[in-house]
């Protein structure tokens, strides 16, 4: 199977690895698996008080492909408001990471991570709006 | 029916479109987990040497190609048989569950421990602690069994039920073994 330049180059020198403060308010985590192979995925995001986010990190057990796909996740997160992040799709890393057929489920698992990081980060934030809102009232 | 018959019955219905056929027919077990392993393997060795290319050695290209792939499937039945894990899954798939790819879910926590545990290898495996290693192979192994156990459990009572609490919670079992599995691959 040949892989493309873009994939090499994601997995041997990964952008963004490491952890960020799963206590951290700002911080959304999400973990995900793709039972089919038995990967695991950690994509972290760090968020300002604008819902930006500003950081980005992804800890990734699994094959080539899922390694290249959450590094370029973690690229395409930072800078971007949570929202926005959330119109990424894993088509759109197939295309730019050129990724063979048998591979695609590594883009719907880095997919899947950025969801679920948002996800934990909004929960988040909705919880320490709601004590807030129960003072005022 | 003769062994030989079933394998042409088996082509004619894999040939009609039908689908690969049904690994409990081709070997002709009752289709259910619980197996005798040791008939299983008898049936296998039979039709293997049936469809052995030296049996069609003096046939024509088509019908040595047939072989070939009757080959290759009764290898694949065979293998997928033999495996309690795999029979499982096969066993789940055949009762109208879900595969892994429609049901992604895992026992709560797992994907948090398994992340954790993979890390822990990673470091002392940088470090050189053997002694590390050997205690999370000793404890995932643990594990292992215990998934296995559940698994089986669930597999034999699939077949009095078409539940699908049973199917679902197969499903995660399973689904669970393949994080185990893999873990166990890097100790």
């Amino acid at each position: 199977m040949a892989y493309s330049n873009k994939i090499i180059d994601h997995y041997n020198h990964p952008r963004n690895v490491g952890s960020l403060d799963k206590k951290d308010p700002k911080v959304g985590t999400g973990i995900v698996g793709a039972p089919e192979c038995g990967d695991v995925m950690k994509l972290q995001i760090l968020c300002d008080d604008n819902d930006n986010i500003v950081d980005a990190k992804f800890k990734t057990f699994g094959c080539g492909s899922a390694i290249a796909s959450s590094s370029l996740a973690t690229e395409w997160l930072k800078g971007k408001s949570v929202d926005d992040a959330l119109q990424i799709k894993n088509t759109d890393i197939v295309k730019e990471l050129a990724l063979p057929p048998v591979k695609i489920h590594c883009s719907v698992l880095a997919e899947d991570a950025i969801r679920a990081a948002i996800n934990d980060y909004k929960k988040k934030r909705a919880a320490e709006e709601q004590p807030a809102d129960a003072a005022v009232k | 029916m003769a062994a030989e018959s079933r394998l042409t019955a088996q082509r004619q219905h894999a040939d009609s479109g039908a689908g690969a056929g049904d690994y409990f027919e081709l070997f002709e077990l009752p289709a259910r987990f619980d197996i005798d392993i040791a008939l299983l393997r008898r049936r296998f060795l039979e039709l293997s040497r049936q469809c052995h290319p030296d049996a069609v050695a003096m046939e024509d290209a088509a019908a040595q190609a047939a072989a070939l792939a009757t080959s290759a499937r009764v290898n694949e039945a065979y293998e997928t048989l033999c495996d309690p894990v795999r029979r499982a899954e096969y066993v789940l798939r055949r009762a109208g569950g879900k595969s892994a790819a429609e049901d992604k879910r895992v026992p709560p926590e797992l994907l948090n421990q398994t992340l954790m545990l993979r890390e822990e290898i990673e470091e002392a495996k940088s470090a050189g602690d053997q002694a590390a290693l050997t205690a999370i192979r000793k404890s995932v192994l643990q594990q292992k069994g215990d998934i296995e156990g559940r698994i089986t459990e669930l597999a034999r009572r699939l077949a009095g039920q078409a539940d699908d609490s049973v199917r679902d919670e197969l499903r995660l079992q399973l689904n669970a073994m393949k994080y185990v599995g893999n873990l166990l691959a890097q100790l």
